[in-house]
């Protein structure tokens, strides 16, 4: 049964920001928004942000990044690759997530990146059912 | 619990991902593009040469987790220049049993390495 993860901090308002499906977790893309608005536009920043919020989402769906199987990173120019790559190095650990990435023409409101992916939470379904 | 596949047979990773992780029964594959697994470099700036290259990783993957062609479940394919979209047709129409995997294929602006064609998928190893 599907279930809706929303969190009011990033995205906008009435924004299904990922979905739950048995153990599986569909994180939407994630735009470097902050309360709905784009932050600053400078592409560091904005690489930075999208992490945060799928990093958030992640959390509110009970995961953590350790979970997360698949990444699809969209970028609008292939020059941020290093960057973000650098960044998904902070972000998560060893095995890595299967990852894909590509420059598209645009993205909503204008952002440079969008960062969306797949997480397993079975561990923490297990450890839920086991505190019953 | 998360598992990486890995093999020697699919170029390694250009940053930091793994080129496919396990999960339960399904298996992510990471965006394959045409580079050589040995010399880590475009095989051709040829398209039919890069499609078959890229076909060619993404098998390697899907047999380094012990599947098969007809376990591929989705195919996203992305290319630079959709007129390139019926060789990629013949070519999976060779290479997969029917029932076809669900697939998206989209014109990408632009993919790493400059390649022409990027192949990821989900594979379900159940039965």
């Amino acid at each position: 049964m599907k279930e809706a993860v929303t969190t009011t901090l990033v995205g906008k308002e009435n924004d299904c920001q990922a979905i739950k499906s048995g153990s599986l977790v569909y994180i939407s893309a994630q735009l470097p928004l902050v309360q709905g608005e784009l932050i600053a536009a400078d592409a560091s920043s904005q690489i930075e942000q999208a992490f945060a919020n799928f990093r958030w989402v992640l959390e509110a769906s009970n995961g953590s990044p350790e979970q997360v199987v698949k990444v699809t990173v969209y970028l609008t120019d292939m020059k941020y690759l290093s960057q973000v790559s650098e960044k998904m190095k902070l972000c998560f650990p060893r095995p890595w997530p299967a990852c894909t990435v590509l420059q598209v023409a645009a993205l909503p409101e204008f952002a440079q990146i969008a960062v969306e992916g797949v997480a397993d939470i079975t561990e923490f379904i297990n450890q839920s059912m086991e505190s019953l | 619990m998360k598992q990486e596949i890995q093999t020697d047979k699919a170029p390694a990773a250009i940053g930091t991902y793994s080129q496919a992780t396990k999960s339960g029964t399904l298996v992510y594959v990471s965006g394959q593009i045409p580079l050589d697994p040995a010399s880590g470099k475009l095989v051709s700036n040829q398209i039919g040469e890069q499609i078959e290259q890229s076909f060619r990783n993404f098998c390697a993957l899907v047999e380094a987790s012990g599947a098969s062609l007809k376990q591929v479940v989705k195919l996203n394919i992305y290319l630079t220049d959709l007129s390139h979209f019926a060789q990629v047709n013949e070519k999976m129409a060779s290479l997969f049993p029917r029932p076809y995997p669900a697939r998206a294929v989209i014109q990408a602006a632009a993919l790493p390495k400059e390649a022409q064609i990027e192949i990821d998928g989900i594979i379900d190893l159940a039965d």
